[in-house]
């Protein structure tokens, strides 16, 4: 909310209503003098300029700004600035409006309607507030810190002051107030300048989620006297210490997502809303001062501010924004759409808030929809709206206190928050699903509720109802229906196992999905090398997928199946198929079927990732991996014809109008971010919904490797450098070609044939392919050996060649692993490691490098790899790492000995492939393949040298 | 409607040949058509120069008008005035004239040409196409104002100029 110049005008940002109202205060009668304004989708913040002509809003979901002029109350313009634009605040000094973009992580200075100035700033920009001697303050919500800059200067460049990171802690004791803070919304500045209140939370995600001990409520302080701004530590408000008001049931009184902060005029008190347990809090300032070391520890930790009053509930629910005049306090009820007015007394102690008008302001909203009603649970931790079936126990959090606005690349964050030993808890989200969430999602929102929040009859403590989450009752049920309904909106999780989506829009068309086969006709080669590629027939052409994707549906529900189809077969999952066709192309060459296709004027639905799909992807959103990105269909730019798949005529028009004019097609069929990459991380990273669990995290395995070396462009390899290079012989190389047909010469063409580990499945279709994938594992390893002075025979694994843990991906499958045979004197062999039984299966006692996913009891989860909730074992050798192998010889061996080695791979177990044999008789077995060979012959003077002396042999000694 | 005209379109007993020589003898004289063609040609080209920025629906279609226009109308309009005006090239009294509709006669034939080979062959980016791509930008540029100012006093402008 904000106040005109004047401050006979109230101005409120809607929300998710898309609106802004201005409500006119001289006038008594408040619904004539109410007007609303549709402007955007999600409006959350809003500045006037000083002369009061324009009120600027930020469009939250519409990526935009809004300029309004106030007098006529239209809109002066609306401007697309970047992700997730949200608070503003307006610099008189120098008449222009900061904007933070929080997905972007910048810093936006717009002048007279343009932008003028972008300042990179660290992840998650939030809330704004600006000094008086023109200090910006920025909070970073997710990370926890506060930068500073100054911004005083006409002419000169933003510059960062300081940035400081606001205190984190854990304790022994779980249930005391701490962990990181978060959802740093909001900055208030005192009237004087000298401090400001950041109102968050504490995330304390190092132990299993439960309702007390998970997150803590908190206001940290920051002194801001000029070149020595500092938090003030020890005065954060650990807000159930400082509160400690006991209610009837002689329990602390526990408060929940404290939102935004205003100071009354005077200073001398401050109000904090309460956007989960709905209340309002109230600190005395009166009394605070310069610190005295002498007096009471708990007046010296509350900073002399102390809380004096929690007005328990305000009339509405989730109450965020505040506005004070005089003793007049507005609180602007976000879900409800509603503005209360409330007295609040004075400045003095005992002075106490009291009720006004509830509903002082209204706005359009329809609040009875099954998504309001949804997004009411969503923020909601009120523990007596419904005393029987509450959604959280003693008022703690809400959904909203960790998936901050939704389901978005904040979910990154909360992947990432994991501080557990993997051995013991690999989880990071919530425990105890029935169904990975999407399997199930009414049963599973219900565990949610209970685990995390403490609701629907975990903490029966005021009168909650057990509830069943199998057979909840019936208001139950519904409830988490409309929960479900916020949850799948196209902007949260649509296909709620994934975090695909597409732009405006929950399903496509099949007929949108243009045949990849007619492509190829300007970009044949591209077409080609895509066409036997694993990054097309992977949904029913990959056996392994399939057996693997109809498990997922019968063990967790068929719903789950979006998870793995996000990535495997988006093209269906966005066309509204759970089930992949019967149609497999494992041996089909070139992409026959697609032509066939294309001879029949048909869509390609096919599976896989087709033309359009990677070239549409428009927006990458870093969810920590699961499809997280962007897709949109229908904005692309489409010459005449180019859609009418059905004449043959139009589409060889559109044909000529595109290699005639060819720079649109080109630029809407390509993103800066095609080569970062995070756009690889959003598959090639993978967790499992819900608990969390971090099951293939390729991408920050690069990110600390060597390879991940921008600042030495000789040495920096990313993704497609190796992955997407022509020859794997020369990586590191430029290699010339074209990727359109009389297109121009490239000095490095980016191939479509994705080389990878798995050289099994795309050696049915393409030997060319599969050579290339056997060449790029065989550049990975390197293998040495020594025998040591004790008659050990060590064997050293070096991972020189790839960028990542050898091997990644889907590493709880892929055999890599050590063969030694060693051989004395007399020709016998006497020793012998890693061998196949006739049966093909790899010799349990082997040395394999390989994750180990397991159960909360410790027992290994096999093909159900999403329920990994323990690391049982991690072997593999890590970028730039290597790994060492002991093997005991014998004492009595006769030397002198030979012993060869040799690193091995195949792609599935054995025991994998005869499942997977039994739905597809046809399914040739992996061939091993042999990635490093080496034989020495060790004499006994070996055993004398100097002991601990290291001389590992990489020589090849062949017989 | 001229006498001669009427003998064109009247006069049955004259072979084709002779139907088409009349035709072309008409057409020397008449430039409408083909003025507004090469106008219209001139100016959806123009909207198609990457350094005017354009919203893309009005890129789209005017690509396709232009496309359309010049493979289709043009050789009928624009093509067939030429052939027939083109022999004054050496019959006119007019120096000026004669050196501008010389000139004409060039960019007329380089734009047409490039312009075939863009449509059926592309703009794909490599070496060949980038040249032809530029040649058909530069003569089609040349083209539109010299044409102006050699039609002048006939122009179709010049009649709004009139109105």
């Amino acid at each position: 909310m904000q106040w005109s110049a004047d401050q006979r005008t109230i101005f409120s940002a809607n929300l998710w209503q898309g609106s802004i109202t201005r409500i006119d205060r001289s006038t008594s009668n408040i619904a004539q003098a109410q007007r609303e304004l549709k402007v955007g989708q999600d409006i959350r913040r809003l500045a006037l300029d000083s002369e009061g002509h324009v009120l600027l809003a930020t469009d939250y979901l519409g990526d935009s700004i809004v300029i309004v002029d106030i007098e006529k109350w239209k809109i002066e313009r609306t401007l697309a600035v970047g992700r997730r634009p949200f608070a503003v605040v307006y610099q008189p000094a120098r008449n222009r409006f900061w904007i933070t973009l929080s997905e972007d992580a910048q810093l936006i200075a717009i002048e007279k309607g343009e932008i003028v100035e972008r300042v990179v700033t660290a992840e998650t920009p939030r809330g704004l507030a600006l000094t008086e001697d023109g200090r910006l303050l920025v909070s970073h919500a997710m990370t926890g810190e506060v930068s500073l800059f100054d911004v005083a200067q006409s002419g000169s460049p933003t510059r960062l002051i300081k940035r400081i990171k606001l205190h984190e802690v854990q304790l022994p004791d779980e249930f005391a107030s701490q962990g990181r803070p978060r959802l740093l919304d909001d900055i208030a500045i005192s009237p004087d300048g000298s401090e400001a209140w950041l109102p968050h939370v504490l995330w304390n995600f190092d132990h299993e989620f439960q309702f007390q001990s998970t997150v803590f409520p908190a206001v940290s302080l920051l002194d801001l006297t000029p070149g020595n701004e500092h938090e003030l530590v020890e005065q954060r408000k650990q807000l159930f210490q400082t509160i400690n008001v006991i209610d009837n049931n002689s329990r602390t009184r526990i408060v929940s997502n404290p939102h935004d902060a205003e100071f009354s005029e005077s200073g001398a008190k401050v109000y904090l809303t309460l956007a989960g347990s709905d209340d309002l809090l109230v600190f005395d300032r009166s009394r605070s001062g310069k610190s005295n070391k002498k007096r009471h520890r708990r007046r010296k930790q509350q900073g002399g501010a102390k809380a004096i009053q929690i007005y328990r509930h305000v009339p509405g629910r989730n109450p965020r924004g505040l506005l004070i005049e005089n003793n007049q306090l507005w609180v602007q009820n976000a879900v409800d759409q509603t503005i209360s007015l409330l007295d609040r007394g004075g400045d003095h102690p005992f002075d106490r808030v009291k009720l006004e008008q509830a509903e002082w302001a209204t706005t359009s909203a329809v609040i009875d929809s099954a998504i309001q009603r949804g997004r009411a649970l969503f923020h909601s931790a009120r523990t007596d709206t419904d005393p029987k079936y509450p959604v959280a126990g003693d008022f703690w959090m809400s959904c909203n206190s960790c998936h901050l606005d939704g389901f978005n690349f904040n979910n990154r964050y909360l992947v990432e928050e994991h501080a557990q030993d993997k051995k013991q808890d690999a989880r990071s989200g919530h425990p105890g699903l029935q169904h990975m969430v999407s399997g199930n999602p009414i049963s599973d929102f219900i565990t949610i509720i209970q685990k995390t929040q403490g609701g629907l009859g975990e903490d029966d403590r005021d009168g909650a109802l057990p509830v069943d989450p199998a057979k909840p009752p019936q208001s139950v049920h519904d409830a988490m229906t409309d929960l479900l309904a916020l949850v799948t909106l196209p902007h949260n999780l649509p296909y709620t196992g994934t975090w695909l989506r597409l732009e405006d829009q929950s399903l496509t068309h099949p007929e949108q999905w243009r045949n990849s086969a007619s492509c190829a006709e300007c970009h044949q080669e591209m077409y080609d090398q895509w066409a036997d590629s694993n990054h097309r027939l992977m949904g029913e052409s990959n056996p392994y997928f399939k057996v693997l994707l109809n498990l997922a549906g019968e063990t967790e529900g068929e719903a789950f199946k979006s998870w793995c189809l996000g990535c495997h077969a988006p093209q269906n999952l966005m066309s509204g198929k759970l089930d992949l066709g019967e149609n497999g192309h494992m041996f089909e060459k070139n992409g026959a079927s697609l032509y066939a296709a294309l001879d029949r004027k048909e869509p390609d639905l096919d599976e896989g990732t087709g033309c359009l799909f990677c070239h549409r992807i428009t927006g990458i959103e870093d969810a920590g991996g699961n499809g997280s990105f962007r897709v949109n269909l229908k904005d692309r730019e489409r010459y005449v014809g180019e859609d009418d798949l059905k004449s043959d005529l139009m589409q060889w028009v559109s044909s000529r109008l595109i290699n005639a004019k060819p720079e649109v097609h080109k630029r809407s069929y390509s993103q800066p971010f095609y080569t970062d990459p995070q756009l690889c991380k959003t598959c090639h990273n993978e967790f499992a919904p819900g608990s969390g669990a971090l099951i293939v995290d390729t991408y920050n395995e690069w990110l600390l490797s060597s390879f991940n070396n921008p600042a030495d462009p000789s040495k920096h390899r990313s993704c497609i450098d190796c992955h997407m290079h022509a020859d794997v012989a020369r990586i590191g190389e430029d290699i010339e070609g074209r990727s359109t047909l009389r297109g121009p010469l490239k000095k490095n063409v980016v191939t479509h044939q994705f080389t990878g580990a798995n050289h099994h499945l795309v050696g049915l279709r393409n030997k060319e392919l599969e050579r290339m994938s056997i060449e790029l594992l065989r550049s990975a390893g390197e293998l040495q050996q020594q025998l040591m002075t004790d008659g050990q025979l060590r064997v050293r694994v070096t991972n020189k060649g790839a960028g990542h843990a050898l091997p990644t991906g889907v590493a709880d499958f892929r055999q890599f692993w050590l063969e030694v045979r060693v051989t004395d004197s007399t020709g016998n062999e006497v020793y012998r490691s890693g061998a196949l039984d006739k049966g093909g299966n790899l010799d349990p006692k082997a040395r394999v490098f390989m994750k180990e996913f397991g159960d909360m009891q410790g027992k290994p989860v096999g093909l159900l790899f999403w329920r990994y909730a323990k690391l049982l074992s991690d072997t593999r050798i890590p970028a730039d790492g290597y790994r060492d192998e002991i093997y005991q010889l014998s004492k009595d061996v006769q030397f002198p000995i030979d012993v060869k080695t040799r690193l091995l791979y195949r792609i599935y177990p054995q025991w994998v492939t005869n499942i997977v044999r039994e739905s597809e008789p046809d399914l040739p077995d992996p061939k091993v393949v042999e990635l490093q060979s080496l034989v020495s012959r060790f004499s006994s003077d070996e055993l004398k040298r100097v002991p601990g002396e290291s001389i590992l042999q990489n020589s090849y000694q062949p017989r | 409607m001229s006498v001669r005209q009427a003998n064109i379109a009247f006069d049955n007993r004259l072979p084709m040949g002779g139907l088409v020589t009349r035709y072309l003898d008409w057409l020397t004289y008449h430039h409408r058509m083909a003025e507004w063609m090469l106008l219209l040609l001139f100016f959806t080209g123009l909207v198609l120069w990457d350094r005017i920025p354009m919203v893309w629906p009005v890129f789209r279609w005017s690509l396709i008008i232009h496309v359309a226009a010049g493979l289709i109308i043009f050789p009928l309009t624009t093509g067939l005035f030429w052939v027939s005006h083109r022999r004054l090239l050496k019959s006119s009294k007019k120096p000026f004239l004669r050196i501008t509709g010389q000139l004409l006669d060039w960019l007329l034939s380089v734009c047409f040409l490039s312009g075939l080979i863009l449509a059926f062959w592309g703009a794909t980016g490599n070496t060949l196409s980038t040249w032809v791509s530029d040649i058909h930008w530069v003569s089609g540029l040349l083209m539109g104002p010299m044409m102006v100012r050699h039609a002048w006093r006939f122009s179709v402008l010049r009649f709004f100029k009139r109105g």
